[in-house]
This record gives structure tokens, C-alpha cells and sequence, in this order.
């Protein structure tokens, strides 16, 4: 997985029809000259076959070597340890927004389906769900830190610094989690074994909470895993909206800049984080359901 | 003497929304069961059995509606309590067996824990010790094998056949007055059906229970029930001793189910 997208990083960036090394001389502010080219693709690397380009290149990333930026001219890896913290500060905000509000929301909607409560819930998450992340940024911050004077405008540092960006990441996963919980919801209330549990007499507390919602969450865990990898890449846009010096706003200058070592470290990094958000979602699948991990052998008969 | 009536069901009358009118689909049912009698309600797939067995249980569908009648347990009617009363009676004095045992248990919760929160819901404040003490003995005393390992394992981990009679055991570990069956062996092999009836059988004959059996196949119910009661498009068109019934058909549908019981024999 990892390794295919790897390939896909190097070639993209040798695909385009710029030529790294006078995106190179441009980033760091060397005249474009012919000789400056040819010294600079010298210096990269760049006259060597792909093949070897790519054996080279690979073998640095597995050191965690992703070369130095153009732009900076310091080690990408360096520079991108430092930006992470702020990223993941704001990933992690926007997945407690998530279970804070989509949980109940979509257990509070299910119960009460069909009131007015369940049609504001579906008008909110087809608002929350439609409106560009950008968008609803640029009007949070109008309304909370221009209008009202409540929250900081833009920087991070300060809890309230982090509750804007972080809502504002989280509002189109709120909506979709907690329209997925009420239908998973609603459609467990009507298998077999809660009218069984019904027959026997026990709580509809009980049915709801230790029944009918611990099946409910099962693909909605999925959901949250799967959601974490598109918060840190939609985090790209909410970056650049409130000045969160994070990841996707060094990833921003550095495509303005052509700086291909730190695309390539971006986009593989986020590839990993996909996988490793998949492979954590796999591992609470089988925390919850007893039956990817009942099987003990010899208790059949 | 005839034992008095345990449950007793007068002119219970069922409908089902339709768009906005109302469809009668039980019309004056009768039945009764007496302590330690079990009543068999025969009638094809269609007739009304799940729906008289969701009545007595207070579990009808949200379309369908109680219009008339009483479901009296001993003299309680079952169809005026408050949901709160009902509750506690359900499974305490009336208990269900399913049609189809895997899909009635909930695949995530071990043998055990099913006869635990059964227990608890009916208020057994013992040691989680002593009500797993509790439903080990009622499998073992339903036939089962190593009882004491099967409360540690989950639904399917166990066969039909056994999973039927943990769910015996289960309707039964509160001593209820009244089972209420419905088409408890359709889901099995011939020889779990036969199991499972005979474990039905002792049950009752032992605890003194009355029970309702529920099934689509006369010849089946001729091995476990004494009376009858034949159900034909929500009514009941035929009653009375099994064999009467069976020597002596009045109804065309009664004549219908005898004959395909006495061609399976």
C-alpha cells in the first residue's frame, strides 16, 4: 500500500511538466541560466535514470530522509515534525467535536424520529454536509470573532484559539456520523432480537443502551476512522483560513513554490496516517464484535 | 375436576392500519390454557399465530392495535396494564420462545449474559454467581449437556437444536405460569424438533405450566398438545380435544391439515 503510493508520490512529481530543477533555482532565487540548470539538476540528481532516481530516493525515505526544502533549505523531515503537532492538535479537536455532537445527535434524532427535533437534525446535517469547509469558515470567524468579539480571530496557542478551525473541520463529519448513527439506529430497533428482549421483560434502557446501540456503533467507528484520515487532509483549507501553522499550510506554500521534497514528504505522510487510521479502525471492529475474536477452537459442538 | 383457567383469552379482536382504514385481522378469538395443559393453535402461515402470540405478549407492531377482547392471567387482563406492569409480567409469568433462535439472540452477548440481564430485569438482586448458578441448573435440567460451558459461549457458537433449548431454558428459569411458543421447531432438523418437543413436554408436566404451541403442522402438535384450537383466517374455526379434532375434522380447512398430517406419518 504504502509502497504503491510511493511510487505514485515520486512519479507525480516528475510527471508535471515543470522541471524540478528550475523549480529549484526559482524557489531559491538562483537567475534560471542554462549552466545553473545543469548544475543544479547535477546537484539533485536529476541526470541520473528514473529507475535509480526513484532506488535513491526510496532508500533515503525509509531513513526518513526526504532531502531539504528548496524553499528553506533545511531537512523537510525537520520541518515537518514541526508542523505536525498543530495538525494533529486540530485533527483530534475535530474528532471530539465529532462524538460530542454527532453521538447524540444521532441517537437523540432515532429516538424521536419523525418530530420536528428529527427534521431540524436532517436539515442541519444537509447544511452541515453541502457547505464548503472554506465557506463556513470565513462565516464562523465573521460572526464569533469579528461580530461578537468571543473567540480569537485567527493563530493558535490558546484553547479558544483551537475551537473555531477545529468546529469548522468537523461540521460535514458531524452531520454525515450522525445521520449514519440514527439510520444504523433505526435499523437495529427493528431485528428480531429486540422484540426477543422485549419478551423477556427487560428495560427498554436496557434493550437501548446495551443492545441496540453497542450494534449501532459498529459502522459508525468505521465512519470516525475513516474520517480522521480526510480531517488531516481537509485540515489543507482550514489551515489556510485561520493561519493554523500546521501541516496543510506549510503543504499550500510549498506547491506555490514548486517545492517538490516537502509535496512528496506531505503526501506520503498522509498516506500513512490513511492506513494507520484504517488499520486502528480494524482493531476497534474486533474490540466490539465477539465474533472476530470468539473464535477459540474446540468450544463448537 | 378440571383445573381452573391459567390463561384465558375472550373474544380478542386485532386490526392492522391499512392507509387509513382499519383491517380486522383476529376476530373474536378464544382460548384457554389450564395449568399444566398445553394447547396447540394450528392455522397455514397467514392465519393470525403470530399476531395472537404478539397480543398476549403486549409486542404487536405499531400497526396493529388491540380493538376488543381480554387476555386474562389468572385474573389479571394482560391487555389493560400499564406498559410498566406489562413489563414486569412479560418473561416473569408469561415468557416467549422464538421461531428462529439465532436471530432472536443478540450475537454479541454470551449464553451467560443473556440469563443474566434476563434474571436482573426481573429483579434477582443475588451475585452474578448466584444467577449464573441459577441458569446452569435450568440447562441442565432442559437436557444440555457441560451447562456449565455453555454460558460462556456466544449464540453461534451453538447449533439450532441447542439453541433452541437454551432459549427453553431461558423462557423458563423464571418459573412463568404460561409459555407462549411460537413455531418453536420450524427452524430445526426432525430430530432437534423432537428434542426440543419433548423437552417442551417435561417442562410443563413438571413446573405446571400451561402452555401455547404454535406450530403450522397438526401432525407435529399431535405428539406435545392435548387440545386445539384451529385458526383459519383469524378466527377459530375448530376446538377441542386433539384427538376428537383429528378423528373427527368438521371444518373443510380442518379436513385440509388433517389430511397432510396423516400423509406425513
Amino acid at each position: 500500500m504504502l509502497a504503491a503510493a510511493s511510487l505514485v508520490t515520486f512519479l507525480l512529481v516528475h510527471l508535471v511538466p515543470v522541471d524540478p530543477a528550475e523549480a529549484y533555482l526559482q524557489a531559491s532565487k538562483i537567475p534560471v541560466t542554462p549552466s545553473a540548470v545543469a548544475a543544479a539538476r547535477m546537484e539533485l540528481g536529476l541526470d541520473q535514470p528514473w529507475a535509480v532516481q526513484f532506488a535513491n530516493w526510496l532508500w533515503r525515505v525509509l531513513h526518513a530522509d526526504f532531502g531539504f526544502s528548496y524553499l528553506s533549505r533545511q531537512p523537510v523531515w525537520q520541518e515537518m515534525m514541526t508542523h505536525m503537532p498543530a495538525t494533529l492538535e486540530l485533527t483530534a479537536a475535530a474528532i471530539c467535536w465529532v462524538m460530542m455532537l454527532a453521538l447524540p445527535i444521532g441517537i437523540y434524532t432515532a429516538l424521536k424520529r419523525g418530530t420536528l427535533a428529527d427534521q431540524a437534525g436532517r436539515l442541519f446535517a444537509y447544511i452541515g454536509a453541502s457547505l464548503p469547509s472554506y465557506w463556513i469558515g470565513y462565516l464562523l470567524l465573521y460572526a464569533f470573532a469579528l461580530r461578537w468579539n468571543l473567540l480569537p480571530v485567527t493563530g493558535s496557542g490558546t484553547f479558544a484559539h483551537l475551537l473555531l478551525p477545529s468546529f469548522t473541520l468537523a461540521l460535514g463529519h458531524i452531520a454525515i456520523v450522525s445521520r449514519l448513527l440514527r439510520s444504523t439506529l433505526l435499523e437495529e430497533l427493528n431485528k428480531p432480537y429486540v422484540l426477543y428482549a422485549r419478551a423477556r421483560g427487560l428495560h427498554e434502557r436496557t434493550i437501548f443502551w446495551r443492545h441496540v446501540l453497542r450494534h449501532a456503533l459498529a459502522p459508525v467507528v468505521t465512519a470516525i476512522g475513516m474520517s480522521a484520515g480526510h480531517l488531516l487532509a481537509g485540515a489543507v483549507l482550514v489551515e489556510n483560513v485561520f493561519a493554523w501553522p500546521g501541516l496543510g499550510r506549510y503543504f499550500v506554500t510549498a506547491v506555490f513554490s514548486r517545492d517538490y521534497p516537502v509535496i512528496q514528504c506531505y503526501v506520503l505522510l498522509l498516506t500513512a496516517m490513511f492506513v494507520g487510521a484504517n488499520l486502528l479502525v480494524d482493531v476497534v471492529q474486533i474490540m466490539l464484535n465477539p465474533r472476530l475474536h470468539a473464535v477459540k477452537g474446540g468450544s463448537r459442538r | 375436576m378440571e383445573p381452573e383457567a391459567l390463561l384465558h383469552v375472550q373474544d380478542l379482536k386485532v386490526g392492522v392500519r391499512v392507509g387509513k382504514r382499519m383491517k380486522f385481522v383476529i376476530e373474536e378469538v378464544s382460548l384457554m390454557i389450564r395449568r399444566g395443559e398445553v394447547l396447540g393453535l394450528v392455522g397455514e402461515s397467514g392465519s393470525g399465530k403470530s399476531l395472537i402470540c404478539a397480543a398476549l405478549l403486549g409486542l404487536l407492531p405499531p400497526a396493529a392495535d388491540v380493538q376488543a377482547g381480554q387476555v386474562l392471567l389468572e385474573s389479571i387482563d394482560l391487555l389493560r396494564l400499564p406498559p410498566k406492569r406489562l413489563r414486569q409480567i412479560r418473561g416473569a409469568q408469561i415468557a416467549f420462545i422464538p421461531q428462529n433462535p439465532m436471530t432472536a439472540c443478540n450475537p454479541s452477548l454470551t449464553i451467560g449474559q443473556h440469563f443474566l440481564e434476563t434474571l436482573r430485569a426481573h429483579g434477582n438482586s443475588g451475585s452474578k454467581r448466584e444467577r449464573l448458578e441459577c441458569a446452569v441448573a435450568i440447562l441442565e435440567q432442559v437436557g444440555l449437556p457441560r451447562a456449565g460451558q455453555i454460558v460462556g459461549l456466544y449464540p453461534f457458537e451453538l447449533s439450532g437444536g441447542m439453541l433452541q433449548r437454551v432459549l427453553i431454558a431461558l423462557a423458563a428459569v423464571l418459573q412463568p405460569k404460561v409459555l407462549v411458543a411460537d413455531e418453536p421447531t420450524t427452524a430445526l432438523d426432525p430430530d432437534n424438533q423432537e428434542l426440543v418437543l419433548s423437552c417442551l413436554r417435561n417442562l410443563c408436566a413438571e413446573h405446571k405450566m400451561g402452555m401455547l404451541l404454535v406450530s403450522h403442522d397438526l401432525h407435529l402438535l399431535s405428539r406435545c398438545a392435548r387440545q386445539t384450537a384451529v385458526l383459519h383466517t383469524g378466527r377459530i374455526v375448530e376446538s377441542g380435544l386433539l384427538c376428537d379434532v383429528m378423528r373427527d375434522p368438521q371444518h373443510a380447512f380442518t379436513r385440509a391439515l388433517v389430511n397432510a398430517a396423516v400423509s406425513k406419518v
